[in-house]
């Protein structure tokens, strides 16, 4: 591509000359007056009274800052780990059921009615319950359990 | 010029002797930075404000000069950003529906007391405005600053090739669009 500076007819006509004036002593008091606002910025710059807020400003962004972790991250994992925890419940609630199953009529209710197995159960009815109910070899594994 | 430069960027640096380099720089600077303003954002008042921006930022920000460029390229870098950026800021404000820059642009132009050009100069601008920026930018400071291509591709950040393409097509158009008016 061409790129060569020849000036076009039309534009040679309007010349190189800027068509612009200016204000009479403008340049002579542009100095001065660029000072004065110099200095009008330089007093609005100037440190402002400093106050409670600006004392406390740091610690409360910190503050705020961690309550917003706590909540980005307490509420995720709450909600992730409640399921688990149900599941730990009913878990519970599921042994006691089992456990209740294996417990004879009579100990239950005996339970119910809160008297105490031991006080109306002699060794020797509790042996031969034992005997009736579980083999050897079960009563060797609830021992050494 | 380029050591005195370097002094003016080490005496601006130094506290003791801002205020008397920063005065020095003002005077050496100032007129150079508003013609490259004024031909940006066209009318006087506009580029007073942002002559006045630009050095309020040299001001600010002279301890972050690292001397990577020569201080006249990072002047003119800043004065063309806080041209472009008054521009659209003023743009946005403005209570007049405008669907661009140029509409914009064109306002500012017949609003300004201080056009006093020829009625080709004004088809010449006006044909200046409809260009994209970028374009727009190169073809100003290439015909009327006649600012070589190497220091204007350091102040705009962008590769001699291209900044040639585009005065090509800029020129190009701003004949066009001044043939088709007449």
């Amino acid at each position: 591509m061409d790129f060569s500076e020849k000036i076009p007819a039309k534009l040679a006509e309007a010349g190189k000359e800027l068509p612009f004036a200016i204000p009479p002593r403008y340049f002579d008091d542009f100095p001065a007056r660029l000072k004065a606002r110099i200095d009008k910025e330089s007093l609005r710059e100037e440190p402002r009274k400093v106050r409670m807020y600006d004392y406390l400003r740091p610690v409360l962004g910190l503050a705020a800052a961690f309550a917003a972790v706590f909540l980005l991250v307490f509420f995720p994992v709450k909600l992730i780990t409640q399921p688990a925890l149900t599941a730990e419940a009913s878990s519970d609630a599921q042994n006691i059921i089992n456990l209740v199953e294996h417990v004879d009529d009579h100990t239950f209710f005996s339970l119910l009615e809160g008297e105490t197995v031991h006080d109306t159960i002699s060794d020797d009815a509790l042996e031969s319950y034992l005997a009736a109910n579980f083999s050897d070899y079960d009563i060797y594994l609830e021992i050494h359990k | 010029m380029q050591n005195s430069d370097q002094e003016l960027t080490e005496n601006l640096r130094k506290e003791e002797t801002r205020d008397r380099a920063f005065q020095e720089l003002v005077l050496k600077y100032q007129e150079r930075l508003y013609w490259h303003i004024r031909k940006i954002v066209l009318n006087h008042d506009d580029a007073d404000d942002v002559l006045q921006n630009t050095f309020l930022k040299v001001w600010r920000n002279i301890g972050q000069f690292r001397e990577e460029s020569s201080l006249f390229t990072w002047l003119y870098r800043i004065a063309t950003n806080e041209s472009l950026t008054f521009i659209n800021s003023r743009k946005r404000h403005t209570l007049i529906s405008m669907n661009d820059v140029s509409d914009y642009l064109k306002d500012r132009l017949e609003s300004d007391e201080f056009f006093e050009g020829s009625d080709i100069q004004k088809k010449l601008q006006s044909a200046i405005v409809t260009l994209p920026e970028k374009q727009r930018l190169v073809f100003n400071m290439r015909y009327f600053g006649e600012i070589p291509y190497q220091e204007m591709s350091e102040i705009l950040n962008t590769s001699v090739g291209a900044l040639k393409a585009s005065y090509h097509h800029a020129v190009k158009k701003v004949e066009d669009y001044i043939s088709n008016l007449e």
